[in-house]
């Protein structure tokens, strides 16, 4: 712990540890939040940064330790006892009233109020319009927020806190969802805030980002303290160091593509368009093959990942497999077909938390485990921990249900799930969301494996250094549409970028 | 690689889940000694016998809706379907004079059009099935008033009423042992099925499912018609054992049926649920109910009572529930 010795804290966190069912997620950590700083709190996902604002807001409990609040000691048991003492959150989800106007939204519990009673309309759309030219932004204080973009709702929950009078607000993850342009916006705000004295946390893995904006950085790792910077002349790798333990080096080796491999055309997809949505959508996946699908949010990755496995329909063009073209399709029919999808938010879909790990894997190969329709427990068993061997999956046993495990674990479960049914292709949304370094490389190892055992992959990502090690080709989305094709040495983060940014035509917000 | 061991287990929640599963039974068996106990006329052959033989023709309004629940879907029509199907088979018997045998299977295929309609509505608009099976139990509770209207009151032909009264060995009602055999069977395909495991796994997470290639509107689809079918089945039996149908026939009944199955462990959330602990859910009502007439109760508590522990095991479900929700 570098400067304890400043007395001159809002929040002091003290030996805090947590643990779930058999997952410790915070090991005893101690720093201070210093008044009126931009404190950042990094580390790779998984190193128990939500789990310890999760604590600071009162969602849960920690098991041991103590939070010092304004040099008191407090027991966050609710998130309204943390709301009253002046520390607010915003959230990766946000938390905004869709159907309400922007000033209501800002102004969410009745500050303004007339003689008899009711809503100061007039009073509340002034004060809204004061605070966002405050900030430069020029939104209409009684526009619908449901038509506003990401950004501008991040920022109206922001306002809100300000509102309220916080003295702490917390930011998780902001710019996740944002362009270049919105992060600097956003930086710009949190610079002002910082001016009039309100101290915010600020938790990302961005480092760049990081380094921009915060007073002192905080690295968490695995779930302990690895320590807290001043934030004065310091480099990127120096951060990375901290955060991951070893070189970033050994993680990112960029894929040299082995062409005897590569067969023929699989999975081609012909002038793809469904109305609102993503277009003209052309691309081909080769036997063997792993391409690579990136786009920076509001691409249209997203889309168009759901209308490859049928959980969407297109209404134009077609997707041929094997030379047979579909005009719609299903998840039965591609499972049929020996593709099997891995969807990015594991929670909401993909995995079933509240079943064993046995009846997790049997999902999709119930029929081979059964005879005359009656399922065998015991072959599912066996080939359940032949796969937690396989994969290295950290769990008590095959009766274990998921909840208890770790997101890398989750993440390893999940891919047993879906390589368990010998697919010859795996569409890959996210691979590597929510899990540690460690899981990481090891997710990466499987993946390049694949192709040698006759799979083909198609991965979406939103980290190019992802892309870059695991991709023979990439195709770039931006604007609901392909921007570009890179192939082997052209694959570059820079070309990527380009292709995914296109300076020229960048009119969000 | 982490450095947790691989071997920890955590037998104290696994047992908590066990007791849960069985408690039902527990719950029973304690209504049961107290009213064998406290009551002379309680524990004799006569009244068991008569608690089980309703039992047996009841039980097959709660089939279906149990794997409903499983599926985290509900209906709310099983009452009404329950009264129409009574009564149209005894518009037919006695209005059209179709015999028996051509009656029934006519009037289980409208119950399984409307369990149907239930089902295709509810998926392909994906509507919510509370909102949907209030519609159709509004609407078939009106045509079933409008049906009674033929019957004015009279009571039905004998090879109406010998339906539910079958007996095999001269002492034993078929439907009893109906009812045992169906547990089982259901039991067994719950457990070990692959088509009846989907529902747990739709119930669990449906996103997930579809994703591992289980075709839930197909099955859903199947399942609403299940039901429709069974609360048919329930209330012939129970038009045939009464002789007459009158026009608040079932009124209630979907309310009884879903606090049976949550009883049994069923859960509004979905995912779990098994057929012979929604029966013992069932048993345990008319246990409670037949105490109720031991006891001289006024039979308007019933449906006090009903609702109470309809509340009561609701918030007991929210709360083991509690996980899953917030995620």
């Amino acid at each position: 712990m570098s400067d304890n010795n400043n007395n001159n804290y809002l929040l002091k966190i003290v030996n805090i540890s947590k643990s779930f069912g058999v997952v410790q997620a915070l090991k005893e950590v101690s720093f201070g939040v210093g008044k009126g700083e931009i404190h950042a709190i990094l580390g790779e996902n998984g190193a128990g940064k939500s789990t310890l604002v999760k604590i600071i807001k009162g969602e849960i409990m920690q098991d041991s330790g103590s939070l010092i609040f304004e040099d008191r000691e407090i027991r966050i048991s609710d998130p309204l006892y943390a709301i009253s003492i002046g520390i607010s959150m915003v959230h990766q989800e946000l938390t905004i009233f869709n159907n309400l106007t922007v000033a209501e939204n800002i102004y969410p519990n009745n500050v303004f109020i007339t003689k008899i009673g009711l809503i100061n309309k007039k009073e509340m759309i002034k004060k809204a319009k004061e605070n966002l030219a405050l900030f430069g932004l020029d939104i209409n204080p009684v526009e619908k927020v449901a038509y506003l973009t990401l950004a501008e709702k991040q920022i109206i929950e922001i306002l809100r806190s300000i509102a309220l009078k916080r003295k702490l607000i917390i930011l998780d993850e902001p710019t996740s969802g944002l362009n270049d342009v919105e992060v600097k916006s956003l930086m710009k705000i949190l610079k002002r805030l910082k001016n009039e004295g309100i101290t915010i946390l600020y938790i990302s893995h961005r480092i760049p980002e990081v380094i921009e904006i915060s007073d002192r950085i905080t690295v968490l790792k695995d779930g302990r303290y690895v320590g807290t910077l001043k934030n004065e002349n310091i480099k990127e790798s120096t951060i990375i160091n901290l955060m991951v333990g070893h070189e970033m080096d050994l993680l990112y080796t960029k894929k040299t593509t082995d062409e005897a491999l590569i067969k023929e055309e699989y999975i081609v997809l012909k002038d793809i368009s469904k109305k609102n949505s993503i277009h003209d959508i052309n691309l081909t996946l080769h036997k063997n093959e792993i391409l690579g699908i990136f786009g920076l949010e509001g691409s249209g990755t997203d889309k168009l990942s759901r209308i490859m496995f049928g959980l969407d329909y297109f209404d134009k063009g077609s997707i041929g497999i094997n030379k047979k073209d579909y005009r719609s399709i299903y998840p039965e029919k591609l499972i049929e077909n020996k593709i099997v999808y891995m969807n990015k938010n594991r929670k909401e879909a993909g995995i079933f938390l509240d079943m064993t790990a046995s009846d997790n894997m049997a999902v999709p190969v119930l029929r081979k485990f059964s005879k005359m329709n009656f399922l065998s427990y015991d072959r599912v068993q066996k080939y359940t921990e032949s796969f937690i061997k396989k994969f290295g999956i950290i769990i008590p046993g095959s009766r274990t249900k998921p909840r208890n495990l770790s997101g890398g674990n989750q993440q390893k479960l999940m891919f047993s799930i879906c390589l368990g049914t010998e697919p010859e292709c795996v569409i890959v949304n996210e691979p590597t969301r929510g899990v540690d370094v460690g899981a990481k490389a090891e997710i990466h190892k499987f993946i390049l494996e694949l192709p040698k055992r006759n799979t083909s992959v198609i991965v979406f990502s939103p980290e190019i250094p992802e892309l870059l090690s695991l991709c023979d080709r990439v195709m770039v989305m931006k604007n609901n549409t392909i921007s570009g094709e890179l192939k082997g040495e052209s694959i570059t983060e820079e070309s990527v970028m380009s292709l995914a940014a296109g300076s020229q035509n960048n009119n969000n917000i | 690689m982490k450095s947790e061991t691989t071997n920890v287990t955590n037998p104290g929640k696994n047992r908590r889940i066990d007791l849960s599963r069985y408690s039902i039974f527990i719950i029973v068996f304690v209504v049961l000694l107290f009213l064998s106990l406290s009551r002379l006329n309680f524990f004799t052959y006569q009244n068991i016998y008569s608690i089980f033989y309703g039992l047996s023709i009841e039980f097959y309004a709660v089939l279906g809706l149990t794997l409903l629940l499983i599926m985290g879907e509900v209906d709310l029509s099983v009452s009404s379907v329950f009264a129409f199907a009574g009564i149209f088979t005894g518009v037919m018997v006695l209005k059209a004079e179709l015999p028996i045998w051509i009656a029934i299977p006519i009037s289980l295929v409208l119950c399984g059009i409307i369990g149907f309609i239930n089902g295709f509505f509810i998926v392909k608009f994906k509507i919510n099935s509370l909102m949907m099976t209030i519609g159709t139990m509004i609407l078939f509770r009106g045509i079933a008033d409008g049906l009674i209207r033929l019957l004015e009151g009279v009571t039905y032909p004998s090879q109406y009423r010998m339906i539910s009264k079958i007996k095999i060995a001269g002492e034993f009602n078929i439907t009893i042992i109906f009812l045992i055999a169906i547990i089982i069977i259901l039991e067994i395909l719950l457990i070990y099925n692959i088509s009846f495991r989907k529902l747990y796994y739709i119930g669990q997470n449906i996103m997930s499912a579809r994703l591992y290639g289980i075709n839930t509107d197909k099955i859903k689809i199947i399942i609403f018609i299940l039901s429709a079918i069974g609360a048919g089945i329930a209330g012939i039996l129970t038009a045939s054992r009464s002789g007459h149908s009158v026009s608040n026939t079932g009124v209630g009944l979907e309310f009884k049926m879903i606090t049976a199955a949550i009883l049994g462990g069923a859960s509004l959330y979905g995912g779990k649920g098994s057929i012979l602990r929604s029966a013992a859910g069932l048993l345990f009502l008319a246990t409670l109910f037949n105490g109720f007439v031991m006891y001289n109760v006024d039979p308007v508590f019933t449906g006090v009572v009903t609702g109470a522990v309809l509340i009561a095991v609701i918030i007991i479900d929210t709360r083991i529930s509690r996980e899953k929700i917030e995620y």
